[in-house]
């Protein structure tokens, strides 16, 4: 049981995070460091796909709440889409991470992203 | 069917007793919903135990002792016994999610996911006791 870390960088300053597999104690330092070398200037957006995650501890929660946290310090966004049931219900419990940043699908979070951009330009 | 289980304080046993209850319980047919709760509270509460329990010095030295019940109406019991500090995880604060200290998020992991759930200090042992049956989905 273990997690991939998939990252997908295009030049439009998005970056695609898929993580595969499980976020937990266990794998959840490798994505500390995996999510930290993504430069935060050149990705300003960073989207992280949990379509095949299917199982999040509270220790990935952790994880994705400071790898947001460090992005929207930076002046960036962590964005998190693709939710499974099993995972979705412990975000649920949680409550931890505000509805903003969790996005059922793409094209749920591309409107947002869109809003965004026409309120800053 | 009762099912012991013995894991010493160190976290890749926490992951290997959760492979284990995981093809335990899907042995018994039980759903995917299921599985994935019980093994997400073992977790919870198992690493909770592991990091603050025990002194660092004793790491990987000391017995956490797991009994997994089910019975005819196939109602599952979980026992987790250890000998680590008293820890009651239903009366820990809640915490911010900031803390690094795991048991803040065990209130509404265990109030949701499970049936029921006891604590008891018995003698120099935390034992919690919780319970889950399938849920109509």
């Amino acid at each position: 049981m273990s997690l991939e870390i998939e990252i997908y960088k295009s030049d439009d300053g998005k970056c695609k995070v898929e993580l595969i597999g499980r976020l937990d104690t266990n794998t959840a330092p490798d994505f500390d460091t995996k999510i930290a070398t993504v430069e935060h200037a050149e990705f300003p957006i960073q989207v992280v796909d949990l379509a095949r995650l299917e199982y999040l501890s509270s220790a990935g929660v952790r994880s994705l709440f400071k790898a947001r946290k460090a992005a929207s310090d930076a002046g960036g966004q962590l964005l998190l889409v693709h939710p499974q049931p099993q995972v979705k219900k412990v975000f649920d419990i949680i409550k931890a991470l505000p509805s903003t940043s969790v996005f059922e699908s793409q094209e749920e979070m591309d409107r947002y992203l869109d809003a965004m951009q026409r309120k800053s330009g | 069917m009762t099912e012991r289980f013995v894991l010493r304080n160190q976290l890749p046993e926490v992951e290997s007793f959760q492979r284990r209850l995981e093809a335990l319980l899907r042995g018994y047919a039980f759903s995917d919903d299921l599985i994935h709760d019980l093994s997400l509270i073992s977790e919870e509460m198992l690493v909770n135990i592991v990091h603050y329990g025990y002194p660092e010095s004793e790491a990987g030295e000391r017995e956490i002792k797991v009994v997994l019940a089910i019975d005819e109406a196939r109602r599952i019991c979980l026992e987790i016994r250890d000998d680590a500090i008293p820890f009651n995880p239903l009366a820990a604060e809640e915490r911010d999610i900031d803390d690094d200290r795991l048991g803040g998020w065990g209130i509404p992991m265990l109030k949701t996911l499970t049936d029921h759930v006891e604590y008891a200090r018995v003698g120099s042992e935390n034992v919690l006791t919780l319970e889950r049956s399938e849920r109509d989905s």
